[in-house]
C-alpha cells in the first residue's frame, strides 16, 4: 500500500472531520505535496456537493391521510380486541363473583347435608385419675358414620377406663360416685318414668352413659336392654311382681314410723300403709339403687324374713316394694 | 446529532413540543398525536426511501409501511434514542426488504440490480464525457441529479445506506451507528467505499466533476 492509497482511504473521514489531530496533520502535510491526492480530495468534495444538492422529493398530498387512515384502522382493531377482552368487565366481574358465591354456598349446603353435625366432647382429665391406665386418645377413635345420630356423652369427673379391642372407652361412674344433684336428677327422671312409662325412653336417654364412638353400637344395644328393663318396671308390672319383705318387731306402730322415715330418706314415693290388727303392710316405690340401703336399714328395725321378687342387683329404675310388719 | 425531536419551531416561529411529547400521547391512544409525528417526519423518511429505492411510488409504499410499523411498535419505544432515529431505522429496514423483493422481481425478469451499470430506476449511461469543463455546462440540473441517483442506485445496499444517511440526510456518525447498528469503523470504511464508488461513477457519467 503506497502512501497515497493510505491517505486516500482516510480522505472520506477527513472531509467529515472524523480524524484525530495527528491524522489530520499527516494528511494535510501529504496533500500539500501530492497533487494526485489533492485532486481526489477535490473530487470527493464535489461528489459530496452533488449528493447534498439533490432535490428533495415532496410527499404526495394523500400520504399523510393514507398513513393516518391505516393507523386508525389499526387502532380500531386494537380497540375491538381490547373491548372483547376487557370492556365487558363491568358485566363479567359481578356475574363471575355471583357465580362463585353461588358455588360456595351450594358446596357448603351439600357438605352440611351429607356430613351432619358432629358434637365434640371435652377430653376428660387424665392425669392422676387412674395411674397405669392409658389415657383415652381421641385421635385413635374410629370415624363416626356420617349418618349416625349424635350421642350426648356423659363426661364424668372421675372417669374409669376399661380396655377394649381398639383402645379404651370411658364408662359411666358407679352410682356411689355420682353427686347428689345427679341422684336428684335420676329421681326426677324415675318419677317421670313411673308416671309416663310408655314415653319414658327420652328421659332415660338424657342420662345415657358415655360411650365411645367405636363401640357405640354394642353400647347402644346394652342401653336399649336396660331401657327396656326399666320400662318394663312400670307401676303395673311392679304391682304384679313387687319385692316383698317382712319383718318381725316388738312394736308395730313404732316400727311402721321408722320404716316410713327410712323410706322417705331413701327417696321412696307413693308410700301407703295398711294398718291391720296383727300387721301393717307398707307399699312404696323405691329407687332401685337404694334397695340395698333400705334392706340394711330394715335390719336395724327388725329381723327380715326371706325375700321374694326380682334380683336386688339393680341400680336403675324404681322398684315396687311391699313390706309386711308383724309383731313377734 | 441531527435529530428532529428537540426544540422545534413551527413556520411562524412558535416553539413546538418535542417528538417525545407526542409519542407519549400516542402511547395513550391519541392517533391525532401520531398525525403530527407523520407530518413532521414523512418528508425526510420519503427522501431516505426514495434515495434508497430510486422509485417514488415504491418509496411512498415503504414510508406507509414504516409509519404503520412505528405505530404498532410505539409502546416499545423507550426514548433511548431520538424518535427520528428510531423511525429512520424502521424505514431503512422496510426499504431493505422492499429492495430484496424488487431484486427477486428483477431476477425473474432477467435483470440484475447489482450490475454496476444497472439501477432499479434505469441504466447508467456510460457515454464518454464531453470536453466541457463543468457538467452543468452541457447537462441540465435535472439530468445531473438523475445521473447522481443512478450512481447511488449502482451501489450495494450496505454502501448506499451509509451514503444516503450521511451525505444526503446529514446524519452524524453516531446516528448512523444507531440506525444501522454498526460499529464506528465499519461506518467510516463503508462511507469511504461508497463515496469512492459514486465519485468514479459520476466521473464516468459526467466527465470531470
Amino acid at each position: 500500500m503506497t502512501a497515497c492509497t493510505g491517505i486516500q482511504q482516510q480522505l472520506s473521514a477527513y472531509i467529515d472531520g472524523a480524524l484525530t489531530g495527528e491524522e489530520r496533520r499527516r494528511i494535510e502535510e501529504h496533500l500539500s505535496s501530492c497533487g494526485k491526492c489533492s485532486a481526489t480530495l477535490a473530487d470527493l468534495r464535489k461528489t459530496g456537493d452533488l449528493l447534498r444538492n439533490l432535490d428533495e422529493v415532496e410527499p404526495p398530498p394523500w400520504l399523510t391521510e393514507k398513513i393516518i387512515g391505516q393507523v386508525r384502522e389499526e387502532a380500531e382493531k386494537k380497540g375491538t380486541l381490547f373491548q372483547r377482552l376487557f370492556y365487558p368487565l363491568p358485566i363479567k366481574v359481578p356475574v363471575e363473583a355471583f357465580a362463585t358465591l353461588l358455588v360456595v354456598v351450594l358446596g357448603l349446603y351439600v357438605y352440611k347435608a351429607t356430613t351432619g353435625p358432629e358434637i365434640k366432647t371435652a377430653t376428660p382429665p387424665q392425669a392422676g385419675i387412674e395411674k397405669g391406665v392409658p389415657a383415652v386418645e381421641p385421635s385413635k377413635r374410629p370415624e363416626r358414620a356420617p349418618t349416625e345420630t349424635p350421642v350426648f356423652k356423659y363426661e364424668s369427673p372421675l372417669p374409669e377406663t376399661v380396655p377394649r379391642e381398639k383402645g379404651f372407652i370411658t364408662v359411666p361412674p358407679p352410682a356411689e360416685h355420682r353427686t347428689t344433684s345427679e341422684n336428684q336428677k335420676d329421681r326426677d327422671a324415675e318419677s317421670s318414668l313411673v308416671k309416663e312409662a310408655p314415653s319414658a325412653a327420652p328421659a332415660t336417654h338424657e342420662k345415657e352413659s358415655a360411650v365411645s364412638a367405636g363401640t357405640a353400637m354394642s353400647d347402644q344395644k346394652e342401653e336399649m336392654r336396660l331401657r327396656t328393663q326399666v320400662t318394663l318396671r312400670s307401676p303395673e308390672s311392679e304391682k304384679s311382681a313387687p319385692i316383698t319383705l317382712a319383718i318381725k318387731v316388738e312394736d308395730i306402730e313404732a316400727a311402721t314410723q321408722e320404716v316410713e322415715h327410712l323410706l322417705n330418706r331413701l327417696g321412696a314415693t307413693a308410700v301407703n300403709k295398711d294398718m291391720g290388727s296383727t300387721e301393717t303392710v307398707i307399699t312404696a316405690l323405691l329407687p332401685a339403687k337404694n334397695l340395698q340401703l333400705f334392706h340394711e336399714g330394715l335390719k336395724v328395725i327388725g329381723p327380715i324374713r326371706p325375700t321374694a321378687g326380682p334380683s336386688y342387683n339393680m341400680d336403675e329404675g324404681v322398684l315396687s316394694l311391699r313390706l309386711e310388719i308383724s309383731g313377734k | 446529532m441531527s435529530t428532529l425531536s428537540n426544540d422545534r419551531e413551527d413556520p411562524n416561529g412558535r416553539r413546538e413540543k418535542p417528538d417525545e411529547h407526542y409519542v407519549s400521547l400516542v402511547k395513550k391512544g391519541d392517533t391525532n398525536a401520531f398525525r403530527i409525528l407523520v407530518e413532521r417526519h414523512q418528508k425526510r423518511m420519503l427522501n431516505i426511501a426514495y434515495r434508497m429505492m430510486g422509485d417514488y411510488e415504491e418509496a411512498c409504499e415503504v414510508v406507509q409501511e414504516a409509519f404503520l410499523s412505528a405505530f404498532r411498535a410505539i409502546r416499545t419505544f423507550r426514548g433511548g434514542a431520538a424518535f427520528s432515529t428510531w423511525l429512520t431505522s424502521i424505514t431503512m429496514n422496510h426499504g431493505r426488504n422492499r429492495i430484496k423483493q424488487m431484486k427477486s422481481r428483477f431476477f425473474h425478469e432477467g435483470l440484475s440490480i447489482d450490475d454496476p451499470r444497472e439501477t432499479e430506476t434505469g441504466r447508467v449511461t456510460s457515454d464518454p464525457p464531453s470536453g466541457a469543463n463543468s457538467p452543468e455546462e452541457h447537462l441540465g440540473q435535472k439530468e445531473i441529479q438523475q445521473k447522481v441517483q443512478e450512481c447511488i442506485g449502482s451501489l450495494d445496499n450496505e454502501f448506499r445506506e451509509v451514503l444516503v444517511l450521511r451525505d444526503i440526510q446529514g446524519f452524524s456518525y453516531d446516528d448512523i451507528r444507531a440506525i444501522l447498528k454498526l460499529p464506528d469503523g465499519t461506518v467510516k470504511s463503508r462511507l469511504f467505499r461508497a463515496r469512492e464508488s459514486v465519485k468514479n461513477c459520476l466521473k464516468k457519467a459526467l466527465g470531470d466533476l
